[in-house]
């Protein structure tokens, strides 16, 4: 197939001609002048050595595409055995028309020709002293760079574990949110979001869980800025994303690599040809409506169940709970990029608005993005500075999971509107008409970066300078009607403020070093990385208003402060981490690869003698093509690495005796505020390690046409960061932060590419990522400190499960073990059977706790995505599955509504109305389901018009996409999505804790109900 | 060239070499916190967590609860899907309970976190005092204030626990308490070390109980001593009758308290300073919350009755075998709730969600175990609510109720038995007691004296060591079986012997 021209087709598209990502071709000289420039710095110490002799021929000639005939400039010739015959080697490089000139010795016959982007050939002179060389183009090239921890790298030589995706691969459709861009698109990388709440966060796991007790997500670094924000940029702005998955690649950010990390790249201006300017406007809008939700009882079920005989509670009403807090959302999202520049000045500015709404009524959110690339080289070229700019400003109107959760057992027989009673509490119309939750966070980016290269004072020598200036306003207001009663019942009306700055300044110097000896490319860096983090905010909360219309707006109105009620807080946190790093690469005659990190990192949270760790990694590959003959191989890279990456403390003041203000008490018959211990201080608290050994292949065969790489992973992470039970006495609390214990996880994963058709009117190439997990805690004990036999966390709350444990936690076992009696039927009389611990039939109250047993497990044994894009002509057409397999989870809704003998309060599950069950709601595995799914996240089909070269608008794409369309599963509950960590219940008021990662597999009542979505959608370049 | 290469090369390294050392300070700073005591006031402040702790005494799911449930006075029946809890509370009653049941944690957490709050500012002051940065003589008076006061804690570990490891030094053991010798010497040496421990400070104490209100005072100090040797036969297996009157002589003859005239008072919204109280917990909903009663019994329609700010949990109910022991008459048992309930505005209150029933109190529980809807239709209503403390109308979900820890009318009970166990005496006090409750007299005798115990002190965290020392806690009652003697001490609860293998399961519980 021509692969430069499904690679012209994808640039139009996305209108990214970047220098990453783009393949050198005719309709892009000034990209390949780029190009040039990179691979003569490069070469920098290639030592071309053109000495005359006497016995030399010369031989000229020009250097084109073989595709278009366009020359290229830059192109390496180099003739064979000239370093065996004369010492040294003689070559050259292609002048700006693609000609070169060369002296040959007259018993040399061989010139060796390579140019970046295309295949390297060997061409016999056979006398002539006229040699035109055409070059094929790689088609692997179309991402055979790749971004990793400072720096890019031939993804040919690439030793560890790192996935690349650009732009051309991310998910389609109504996307609003970066992290949806790369769901299900690598192996091992988990991102998921259940339900359809667009303001709600991700859970984000890279192979499996390899730490539990503070952060288990990814670190995002976006243009050099480590630690970003996903939310700070636009997913109509990233170029490429990169996983670096093991601990070799992660390494060289050390300290925050153990979950691995994300690279973002964002798009980058260009120059157009005659300095002219590159326009694309992207735009769309979606309808979403509601996709599954819990099913429960009509009105008219409802009362025919009070025939039956079950007692129900007939409030004389007929409302539909859920069509009344519902609504069909509509999303609309415009995004304009202008880019352009003359060679030595290139930008790109682009603006984002989207403007999203909920399935749940009053709720979604307004986004409008900035962010302007700008990049200069002056000096000869040996300066390059680079700007990087980005405002986001995000409004959230947030609605409560309780919503849906009321909306489906809320009692249908109500009044809508049916003020006064107790009763009226959990009203789902209420809660979501009287609730007001806003957010709005602002955030900028500035990252600042000078590059010179010194290879005049030292071959291949550069040194970088970089300066971020991340910064986040977190506003969040909240207000609960003085006639709301799930909320702020007896308040009067409760209004809540809360402020939120968060800021880091990151200073990096880098030095970067390469060069080639003879059959020797050596690349490395070297730096000292320095970060600074400032959090600060207040928390106001005031009730008793005169009024409802201040909402949260007017907190000097509430009554409460007057009373000594109400509260106020404020807090000032700062840390630091500084680091040294470097890494070696080398090439060995193209074909063995040899890779060595090392980062030490130090920490302001740990304790004096523990601030410093030291985390390194090795790695290193053979291409085996060039070794042995693999039949119809292209490519077959075995790799190997081992590295070290670690996780710092939680938060700040960990290590210290910390005194904090607390409830009062009596001196002299006044209220004094005490000043007491906020937490037991660990001044030994040390990093925590994660070890990780990956083997990897990666291939390509039949031309390319198929390739992909498959990779093996095991990991153990040592000294977990952990709040841990701590016997009292001596300690103040029962809680600690100690290193204690292991955790492993070992995987498979698969990622590949074939392209199934190649023709020049129709495409089709279809991808498959495949991964496998186990995670086990291998320990949890440390000298004195010992887990004991099991823990039983997660209960399954309330009404009446507030101490029934559901998640088991066992030293040696895996994570996320769902524990509780083994369900065996219903008795004649409607009550609970199980299995006691002997397999023997028992009623619930002969059951004991020594039955119980692991009854499922909430981690998946493999997650699937499939993707295919077919083109023919104009049209395009993609399709993308995605799903997981193996994990179970606890339906929280059957638990307490797939019972008939709740039906006085509650509507019920329909599935419950012919169940034989006369017993209250007790858990068991009767509501531990196999949650397999496999979903058809997108089907895009777009159409592209055919455009003469000449008119105004150059491109014209319609499409039109659909999201979550079909989910094929088992699962009876709302959404089988795996669920990472448990929040645990919902309190009366509907509150939740942080997620508890230890207990995976609990999809809880207050899950939003799923939606799907349906979009058109246009892209125009001009 | 070569040398001006390497100029260059020292110049960048140098440079890197200079920024390297100036960037690499990591001292943490903590703003909003601070890490060392300083003036005095700061000194003063934290004197207040040994007391602050407090706030916990009548939370549910700790010591409160675990002392109440598991008597004849108290019970959390499961009400349909409410309060099934994994039958804990059910398993309490029953005197099932195990060493992982989350409330004996709670209340072990608990009490040594007063030990250990009290041990590190002895600590503080004793370092204070050695540096000569503060006033020995206020200093001296502080730490045996925190030497009595960790001895109340203590004197609720040996009543609840038994063997306990006595840690005074919260410096050294710090590290590793494994690694101390006398980790867990037997109940009589807990015993004996509260006793020193009280008997050595109780002359360097505040005498003024006014002034000292809500804090350890030289009285509050008489009656832990009494309490403790009230129960010495039972700690110990030696009885101290007569160091207990001793003790009690020493509160009666201070004549700071008295006995209210009216019932009621005690335990009314603005109950502070009251004559009766000796120490008490100085709850306040804006200043020290954490008393919330009228959540953990009241029926969640009562919010209405009282416009509470937040819903009633529906938890806590008497026995009627209880409630039926007050006669007609008696002011105490006007205190609790039985019958149709009403809102504010008069309206009889329905529970729309528990099928529409009236919310009418029957002081007989059909089951402790009433989780099936259908066979226990009244769940939801059964059984009559704790009202001993006023609940004001808007109450908020902290009460402002002082709870009052050490109270008189105790005082004279004890005088009552400890009489009655030397020499057949004490009717006199006994009848007192009765007769501010409007009801005359019954003979002194041991079956009266728990009774009238009872009748006076339920809910206020007597009632099981009462029961044990009148050897009646074994008995069966309601849906509580015979329970073994071993019982009377809760289990060192899993989760410390888990955190410490070197702690001991208390003999019983080591082989259930």
């Amino acid at each position: 197939m021509n692969g430069k021209k499904l690679r012209k087709n994808i640039s139009s598209l996305f209108s990214i001609p970047s220098l990453l990502t783009t393949k050198p071709g005719a309709a892009n000289l000034l990209s390949k002048a780029a190009f040039a420039c990179l691979i003569v710095s490069l070469t920098f110490g290639l030592h071309v050595n053109d000495s005359y002799a006497q016995d030399r021929v010369e031989v000229t000639g020009v250097v084109t595409d073989a595709s278009d005939g366009s020359p290229l400039p830059g192109a390496t010739i180099i003739v064979q055995g000239s370093g065996e015959a004369t010492g040294s080697t003689i070559g050259t490089t292609t002048d700006m028309d693609g000609n070169y000139t060369i002296r040959v010795p007259q018993d040399l016959n061989v010139l060796v020709v390579s140019f970046i982007g295309y295949l390297s050939q060997e061409v016999q002179i056979d006398g002539r002293t006229e040699v035109n060389i055409q070059m094929q183009p790689d088609i692997r090239m179309l991402d055979d760079v790749v971004v990793v921890g400072y720096g890019v790298q031939d993804r040919r030589e690439i030793t560890s574990s790192v996935a690349s995706v650009s732009a051309d691969q991310f998910n389609r459709g109504n996307i609003n949110d970066a992290q949806e861009l790369l769901q299900g698109k690598v192996a091992g990388l988990q991102i998921t979001r259940p339900g359809g709440d667009p303001n709600a966060g991700f859970s984000i796991r890279l192979r499996g869980l390899s730490t539990i007790g503070a952060n288990t997500e990814p670190l995002v670094v976006i243009d050099g800025v480590i630690g970003a924000s996903f939310n700070s940029v636009d997913p109509n702005d990233i170029a490429s994303m990169e996983v670096l998955k093991d601990a070799s690649a992660a390494a060289i950010y050390g300290t925050r690599g153990s979950n691995g990390v994300i690279l973002i790249t964002t798009k980058s201006g260009d120059a157009v040809a005659d300095g002219g300017i590159s326009v694309n406007y992207n735009g769309q809008i979606s309808t979403s409506f509601v996709a599954n939700r819990y099913e429960t009882l009509t009105p008219e079920e409802y009362r025919e169940l009070g025939t039956r005989g079950i007692t129900i509670n007939d409030l004389g009403a007929s409302t539909n709970w859920w069509e009344e807090v519902t609504q069909t959302a509509y999303t609309q999202s415009h995004s304009l990029a202008v880019s352009g520049g003359t060679g030595t000045t290139n930008y790109r500015v682009s603006g984002n608005f989207r403007d999203v709404q909920g399935i749940q009524k009053g709720t979604g959110n307004q986004q409008l993005n900035a962010r302007l690339n700008l990049n200069h080289r002056a000096l000869n070229d040996r300066l390059t500075l680079n700007a990087n700019l980005s405002v986001t400003n995000r409004e959230n109107q947030i609605g409560l999971g309780e919503v849906f959760r009321y909306a489906a057992t809320f009692n249908p027989t109500a009044p809508i509107d049916n003020p006064g009673s107790g009763f009226d509490n959990f009203n789902p119309l209420q809660i979501n008409e009287w609730t007001t939750w806003d957010q709005e966070q602002s955030r900028y980016i500035i990252g600042l970066r000078g590059e010179y290269d010194f290879s005049d004072v030292i071959d291949g020598l550069s040194g970088a300078v970089f300066y971020s200036r991340e910064n986040e306003d977190f506003f969040q207001g909240e207000y609960y009607n003085s006639q709301l009663r799930f909320r702020g019942a007896g308040r009067n009306g409760l209004a809540r403020r809360e402020m939120v700055n968060n800021s880091n300044q990151l200073f990096e110097t880098t030095f970067n070093y390469r060069n080639t000896f003879d059959w020797v490319r050596v690349e490395s860096v070297a730096g000292y990385s320095y970060q600074e983090f400032e959090g600060k905010g207040q928390f106001v909360e005031g009730g008793d208003f005169v009024t409802d219309s201040f909402l949260y707006n007017n907190m000097g109105a509430s009554r409460e402060f007057n009373r000594g009620l109400g509260s106020i807080s404020s807090f000032l946190n700062q840390s630091k981490l500084i680091a040294f790093f470097g890494r070696v690469n080398m090439t060995f005659d193209n074909t063995y690869f040899l890779s060595g990190t090392f980062r030490r990192e130090g920490s302001t949270r740990f304790g004096a003698g523990n601030k410093w760790g030291n985390f390194f990694a090795v790695s290193g590959g053979a291409e085996l093509t060039n070794l042995i003959d693999i039949p119809r191989a292209d490519e077959f890279k075995l790799r190997v690495s081992y590295g070290q990456t670690g996780q710092n403390a939680p938060f700040d003041g960990i290590s210290l005796l910390r005194f904090g203000p607390g409830a009062s008490f009596l001196v002299d018959g006044q209220f004094v505020p005490s000043l007491g211990p906020v937490s037991n201080p660990n001044p030994d608290l040390k990093w925590e390690v994660k070890k990780e050994v990956n083997f990897g292949v990666d291939f390509a065969f039949f031309n390319d046409r198929l390739s992909g790489s498959v990779d093996y992973y095991s990991s153990r992470t040592e000294d977990l960061l952990l709040e841990f039970g701590v016997p009292v006495p001596p300690n103040l609390f029962p809680l600690q932060w100690v290193n204690i214990g292991e955790i492993s996880n070992k995987g498979i994963e698969l990622a590949l590419s074939y392209q199934a058709l190649q023709t020049p009117d129709a495409n089709w190439t279809t991808g498959i990522t495949f991964a496998t997990y186990n995670t086990v805690l291998e320990s949890l004990s440390s000298g004195d400190l010992q887990f004991g036999d099991r823990q039983l966390i997660s209960n399954m709350g309330a009404p009446g499960l507030n101490n029934t444990q559901i998640i088991r936690v066992q030293e040696g076992a895996p994570i996320g073990d769902i524990w509780g009696p083994r369900f065996a039927g219903f008795s004649t009389s409607g009550e609970w059977l199980f299995f006691n611990a002997n397999g023997d039939i028992v009623n619930r109250d002969q059951l004991t706790t020594a039955d119980n047993q692991v009854i499922g497990n909430g981690m998946p044994d493999f997650t699937l995505g499939w993707d295919n894009t077919f083109n023919y002509r104009g049209w395009d057409f993609n399709m993308f599955w995605r799903g997981a397999f193996g994990h179970d989870l606890v339906n929280s809704y059957d638990v307490f509504y797939k019972n008939p003998t709740v039906a006085s309060a509650y509507n019920i599950s329909r599935e419950a109305r012919d169940l034989e069950l006369r017993q209250s709601p007790t858990f068991s595995s009767y509501y531990v389901e196999s949650a397999d799914f496999l979903r058809l996240e997108n089907v895009t089909v777009g159409y592209t018009l055919d455009l003469r070269e000449t008119a105004a608008i150059r491109d014209v794409r319609f499409f039109v996409s659909g999201n979550n369309l079909w989910t094929i599963t088992g699962y009876g509950g709302v959404d089988p999505e795996v669920r990472f960590a448990d929040p645990g219940p919902s309190d009366n008021a509907g509150r939740v804790g942080g997620g508890n990662p230890l207990a995976p597999g609990i999809e809880r009542r207050n899950n939003w109900f799923t939606q799907t979505s349906l979009v058109f959608g246009v892209n125009l370049g001009f | 060239m070569k040398k001006f290469i390497s100029n260059r090369i020292l110049l960048v390294g140098s440079f890197l070499f200079i920024f390297s050392l100036a960037c690499t300070d990591l001292t943490e700073r903590v703003p909003s916190q601070i890490t060392a005591l300083e003036s005095e006031e700061e000194f003063i402040s934290a004197l207040g967590e040994a007391y602050t702790i407090l706030g916990a005494w009548q939370n549910h799911s700790t010591l409160f609860s675990l002392q109440e449930i598991s008597t004849d006075v108290a019970a959390i029946p499961v009400k349909g899907q409410d309060w099934e809890d994994g039958l804990v509370w059910v398993d309490t009653h029953r005197h099932r309970t195990l060493p992982d049941h989350g409330p004996t944690n709670g209340s072990w957490n608990f009490l040594f976190s007063g030990v250990n709050a009290t041990s590190r500012l002895i600590l503080q002051f004793e370092t204070l005092v050695a540096d000569g940065t503060v006033d020995a003589d206020l200093a001296n008076a502080f730490i045996a204030e925190m030497k009595v006061l960790r001895g109340f804690y203590y004197f609720w570990l040996l009543d609840t626990f038994g063997n306990v490891p006595i840690i005074q030094d919260f410096a050294e053991v710090a590290g590793n308490p494994s690694n101390n010798a006398d980790f867990q010497t037997g109940r009589t040496e807990v015993f004996n070390f509260i006793e020193s421990e009280v008997l050595a400070n109780i002359d360097l104490i505040s005498d003024n109980p006014q002034a000292s209100y809500g804090r350890i005072h030289k009285d509050a100090a008489h009656f832990l001593l009494a309490k403790l040797y009230l129960n010495a036969e039972v700690y110990t297996g030696t009885p101290r009758w007569a160091d207990a009157e001793a003790q009690i002589d020493a509160i009666i003859n201070s004549n700071n308290f008295d006995l209210e005239m009216d019932y009621n008072a005690i335990f009314a919204t603005n109950n502070s300073n009251s004559s009766e109280t000796i120490f008490a917990i100085p709850y306040d909903e804006v200043f020290l919350g954490g008393f919330n009663m009228h959540h953990m019994t009241l029926h969640y329609n009562q919010q209405a009755q009282f416009d509470f700010q937040d819903q009633p949990w529906n938890g806590y109910t008497t026995l009627a075998e209880f409630y039926n022991s007050f006669e007609d008459g008696d002011v105490r048992k006007d205190r609790f709730f039985v019958g149709q309930q009403f809102a504010l505005d008069g309206s009889p209150l329905i529970d729309a969600e528990g099928g529409g029933l009236p919310v009418d109190f029957d002081p007989e529980i059909p089951a402790l175990n009433m989780s099936d809807p259908g066979q226990f239709p009244t769940n939801r209503i059964a059984g009559a609510r704790f009202g001993k403390f006023e609940y004001a109308v808007g109450a908020t979900p902290d009460l402002n109720n002082d709870f009052p820890v050490f109270r008189y009318s105790d005082v004279i009970l004890m005088k009552a038995e400890v009489q009655y166990r030397q020499n057949g005496g004490g009717q006199m006090y006994l009848d007192m007691i009765r007769d501010r409750a409007g009801v005359g007299s019954i003979p002194i005798n041991e079956e009266n004296l728990i009774a009238e115990r009872g009748r006076e002190l339920y809910m206020e965290i007597w009632r099981r060591q009462d029961l044990i020392r009148f050897d009646r806690f074994n008995d069966a009652w309601w849906e509580k079986p015979v329970s073994e003697p071993f019982r009377n001490v809760f289990p060192i609860p899993q989760d410390q012997i888990d955190a410490n293998p070197n702690l001991n399961q208390s003999p019983g519980w080591d082989s259930l």
